[in-house]
């Protein structure tokens, strides 16, 4: 299911070709006010081209009411300020608010708001008057209510505007999660740390033109491009490509994480150090149980994804890493330490992945799987 | 340095109706000259906090002080202290009252009571100062966030405060308007208004605050250098921060390649200079601008064999050179640009305020601890 | 934080939020109009103690600072306003205390046992009418309230305007209060002339914001399939019968009370008058 579009919209935006991919991680990046909200409502149909078509698969849209409900259950946008766009007066019944919409049972409605809610870590908050909540929690029930209408792209406006950065990772890890399900991520953003090693993607905008498309990597060895665009390189690419500038070698194949820039500048080769992943869907932990598996005591834990965390809470497990999770265990393996991640076992790959990838840039890390 | 300029004794404050208190036992300390951040995750306290320095808020209990003197509530000398002391909020479309950009930057002066031409001067110079003179006839509702932000900012600067104090500077700003006015903050600390923030963007704090203090859940739970707080891991954590980039590699690349952890790199140029010593650094050439620049001089520089980038740092210095449309290549960041550029071995130019000459010499002089030393050349 | 985002927070916590709206509608009602129309000084007193009763339990016999200052505020203007009654009687009748001692202010004081038991009766009829309202509105949220309007047939955009009005009110209220403070910090308030002018200004600058978040809200509205009014998930109870039966109980029992006892002189018991 891919978008395509070319098209322009008043002064807001002009010519502009943009197509998100299914399944795919897509980032429309620039600056305040160089038109990524106008281009994301014209997604949704919101706003209507002046010129131009959108195309959603391979029809373009009519701006009907039975085509649009549909696009817009099947994209949904989550924006900015969740002010914006939080109307009822309790948590549960902005999440139920696209589902009735849509003209569900209020079972299916009942179903997905317990569904929603876990998924961003509110459940439990059901009942709760919205104008209690923190900014943070705010976010996250504005994003649930997106999920409600279990939507095929889902675009994220600003994702992390104005969260702590724990906040940010743990959305930016829910993202992960739902694109590890089958729904198209596509974020919008001025923030280009957060999205550097998660775009697929990239799309530039500068002053309501699109400027750019295509690999990260490209767009941010182009200096002079990327700061009339009113951006800065992300810190790792400036890092490495100053670094390697002056070692003499070239700055690719691009490390996006810190400890493939730091593997780069200092390949450990074969490490001592091993990770062990558990995986779980929820349940409670047997701490005992690990590690008299592993064979050793007070290993640092680390957790990644919902699931997982829950599963911590639960088992009120001691948990070192509780950010940023296969990131640490990495650099633990790096120093020659074990480390043990408890994941969803929906997300196991993403773990190894990582790992993976760490290969091309000098050091090779054992993982092993608990299995019980 | 060392003289304290903000004092808190004991302090607890709790909002009417509010569950719990959102100050409790703050006892910080914040000297004058010394740049100083105050972090720690949403809903910490942190705007709380800074109620209190201006006495808008009172304390449940304990005490404030300013310069040794207990903060006052009422009458004259509140009124002093709120010209002495600026507060900038996050959101600038709550701190506008005015139609059009000049009228919201005179609101200040005009409450101090001072005459019309006074006030027009103020205005002007903060105008100057913020670089939107080309905003002064707007009106406010058009701007954009970045445009209102330094329309506040103008207001604050227009009351002459010996103190700035701004919550979340850089909050919803695109990375290179984040840049620029953190160079501005980083300038008006230089000329004697000492700037306070808070935050928590780690890397933005790791890189300008000479101390931090750190709130979480209403507690001071840290005050000192920023580099023995994120040793610290789990109170990072629980104070729900992440560590900075910087200090992040320089932890792992020093765990490595097995060389100390001190001394601790801030910025970019500082950790290339740790991590991969230069064999011959280039010259940063420093011309001092006051005025319009010497167009000759410039010319003479950057022509022939030299000069690989030119940047301006400083608002004058910028200033000049818009209006002499000179080709620069940093108009922000020269500071940090042109110095990575001198560890490539590349000579550089930037044409800086005199007033800020002695603070751009010492940048380029804080090198030297990391190993490399950078020469650099007064015009 | 108002007092209006006190009263909601309370309602959602309350112990009757989810007996029907419409019910405890019909309910305090229907008391409040027997107490306004009642001659008889125990029917209000009666209500009174059920107003005080149903706030308790709705409370949890917890009420928050800011409502019970409100709630005397109300008894102490009905306690001036009713003395006021007291005092001023009919000429023509015969005083029967403090007789032709004095003045309040200009106004001679003049209790007769008619003024007295009269103004007994208000006093009873405002404090029921306040803790039958109170007991309504704390532990009614205004959703629910909306919900039973739409039950009663009123139009539902009104009700959709009160629903988003009430959601916005708060996020304008939030706003308000912290331009205030960063007028303050700018000395906005010194001196009389110039807080007028900041106040001005504030009421503009809210004014504007609203227009923005309606503007904003459009889209976002449109984005989730908006229909033209708000569904309402978890719908509070349905009116049930046993309301009406427990309604007409207790008038019933109120109207006997009413015209079998004799309703107390209070002058006589107050102030042994005869």
């Amino acid at each position: 299911m891919s978008y395509r579009y070319g098209n322009s919209n008043y002064n807001a935006i002009d010519s502009v070709d943009f197509t998100a991919s299914h399944g795919r991680r897509t980032v429309i990046l620039g600056e305040n006010g160089c038109g990524k909200s106008t281009l994301i409502y014209q997604l949704n149909g919101v706003y209507k081209p002046v010129s131009g078509t959108v195309f959603y698969g391979d029809m373009p849209i009519s701006y009907d009411k039975e085509f649009l409900t549909e696009l817009r259950s099947d994209v949904s946008v989550v924006l900015q300020n969740p002010d914006d766009q939080i109307f009822s007066s309790t948590v549960e019944e902005d999440v139920a608010f696209g589902p009735l919409n849509l003209g569900l049972s209020r079972e299916e409605v009942g179903e997905r708001i317990g569904r929603s809610l876990e998924c961003v870590g509110m459940s439990g908050f059901a009942e709760v008057p919205v104008q209690r909540l923190s900014y943070g929690q705010k976010k996250r029930v504005s994003l649930a209510g997106a999920l409600a209408s279990h939507p095929k792209i889902l675009v994220l406006d600003e994702p992390t505007a104005g969260l702590d950065p724990q906040m940010s990772r743990e959305v930016m890890e829910i993202a992960n999660s739902l694109i590890r399900e089958g729904i198209s991520v596509v974020v919008s953003t001025h923030d280009v740390n957060l999205i550097y090693n998660w775009v697929e993607d990239l799309y530039v905008m500068r002053n309501g033109h699109m400027v750019f498309s295509g690999d990260a990597d490209e767009f941010f060895s182009d200096r002079p491009s990327v700061y009339l665009s009113g951006l800065e390189q992300p810190s790792i690419f400036s890092i490495n490509h100053n670094m390697e500038t002056l070692r003499g070698t070239i700055p690719a194949s691009y490390p996006k994480t810190m400890s493939q820039m730091v593997s780069r500048l200092f390949p450990s080769g074969s490490s001592a150090g091993r990770i062990f992943i558990y995986q779980t869907e929820g349940e409670r932990i047997d701490q005992d149980a690990i590690e008299e598996a592993v064979g050793k005591k007070g290993m640092p834990i680390a957790v990644y994804g919902p699931s997982a965390r829950r599963s911590v809470t639960r088992s009120k497990l001691r948990v070192d890493f509780y950010f940023n999770g296969i990131e640490c265990c990495i650099r633990e393996a790096m120093v020659n330490h074990d480390s043990l991640i408890i994941v969803d076992r929906g997300l196991k790959g993403i773990v190894t992945e990582a790992v993976e990838e760490l290969r091309a840039y000098g050091t090779r890390i054992s993982i092993r799987e608990l299995v019980f | 340095m060392s003289a304290p300029l903000f004092r808190t004794e004991g302090l607890f404050f709790r909002y009417e109706g509010g569950r719990g208190d959102a100050l409790a036992d703050v006892n910080i300390t914040i000297k004058e000259g010394a740049r100083t951040v105050i972090m720690g995750a949403n809903g910490a306290g942190k705007s709380t906090f800074f109620y209190h320095l201006n006495g808008v808020l009172r304390p449940s209990k304990g005490s404030v002080f300013f310069r040794g003197e207990k903060i006052p509530h009422r009458g004259k000398a509140l009124r002093k202290l709120r010209s002495e002391v600026a507060v900038m909020l996050q959101d600038p479309n709550d701190q506008l009252f005015a139609p059009k950009v000049s009228d919201d930057i005179a609101f200040g002066p005009k409450n101090l009571g001072l005459d019309a031409q006074t006030v027009g001067e103020r205005v002007r110079d903060a105008l100057y100062i913020t670089g939107i003179e080309s905003l002064e006839g707007r009106s406010v509702m058009q701007l954009s966030f970045g445009q209102k932000k330094r329309v506040v900012l103008a207001g604050a600067l227009a009351m002459h405060p010996k103190v700035l104090i701004m919550d979340e500077p850089t909050a919803g700003l695109d990375p290179q308007m984040s840049k620029e006015l953190i160079e501005l903050a980083d300038e008006l600390h230089h000329l004697g208004t000492t700037v306070i923030f808070s935050t928590h963007d780690v890397d933005l704090s790791y890189s300008w605050a000479d101390e931090v203090h750190v709130l979480r859940g209403g507690r001071n739970v840290y005050s000192g250098s920023s580099e023995r707080f994120y040793d610290d891991t789990s109170e990072v954590y629980l104070s729900g921060l992440v560590e900075p980039a910087m200090y992040d590699i320089n932890v792992s690349i020093s765990e490595l390649a097995g060389c100390p952890v001190e001394p601790f790199p801030k910025t970019l140029p500082q950790l290339m200079a740790k991590a991969v010593p230069s064999e011959g650094p280039g010259t940063v050439h420093i011309l001092p601008v006051e005025g319009p620049v010497d167009r000759e001089l410039f010319s003479s520089l950057t022509s022939g064999s030299g000069m690989s980038a030119t940047g301006v740092y400083g608002t004058n210095a910028r200033k000049s050179a818009e209006a002499s449309k000179l080709p620069i290549d940093y108009f922000f960041g020269a500071d940090e640009g042109c110095i990575i550029e001198a560890l490539h071995g590349k000579d550089t130019l930037i044409c800086c305020d005199r007033s800020l000459t002695d603070l751009l010499i010492s940048k380029i002089g804080s090198m030297s601890r990391f190993g490399t030393e950078v020469p650099y050349s007064l015009h | 934080m108002s007092e209006q985002v006190q009263m909601d927070v309370l309602a959602y916590g309350s112990r009757m939020v989810r007996w029907a709206p419409l019910g405890k509608l019909l309910y305090t009602f229907s008391l409040l109009i027997l107490a306004l129309l009642s001659e008889n000084i125990f029917v209000p007193m009666i209500t009174f103690c059920v107003g005080m009763c149903l706030m308790a339990y709705s409370t949890n016999f917890r009420l928050p600072p800011i409502i019970g200052l409100a709630i005397l505020e109300a008894i102490l203007i009905m306690v001036i306003g009713c003395g006021m009654v007291s005092i001023l009687g009919n000429p023509s009748e015969p005083a029967v205390f403090l007789k032709g001692k004095g003045e309040f202010l200009w106004i001679g004081i003049h209790i007769t046992e008619n003024s007295f038991n009269n103004a007994w009766l208000i006093m009873f009829r405002a404090i029921a009418g306040v803790t039958l309202m109170l007991s309504f509105a704390s532990s009614t949220p205004i959703p629910h309230i909306a919900y039973a309007l739409r039950q009663l047939r009123i139009p539902k955009e009104v009700i959709d305007i009160v629903v988003l009005v009430y959601r916005y009110a708060f996020l304008l209220l939030e706003r308000t209060e912290v331009m205030w403070n960063a007028a303050k910090c700018r000395l906005g308030f010194s001196g009389a002339r110039r807080s007028m002018s900041t106040t001005a200004g504030i009421l503009v600058n809210v004014f504007i914001t609203s227009l923005e978040i309606a503007e904003r809200s459009q889209p976002a509205l449109e984005s989730r399939n908006y229909n033209g009014s708000f569904p309402i998930y978890r719908m509070p109870n349905k009116i049930g019968l046993y309301w009406f039966a427990i309604t007409a109980a207790a008038c019933a029992s109120l109207y006997i009370i009413g015209y079998y006892i004799s309703t107390p002189n209070m002058a006589a018991i107050l102030l042994g008058a005869v």
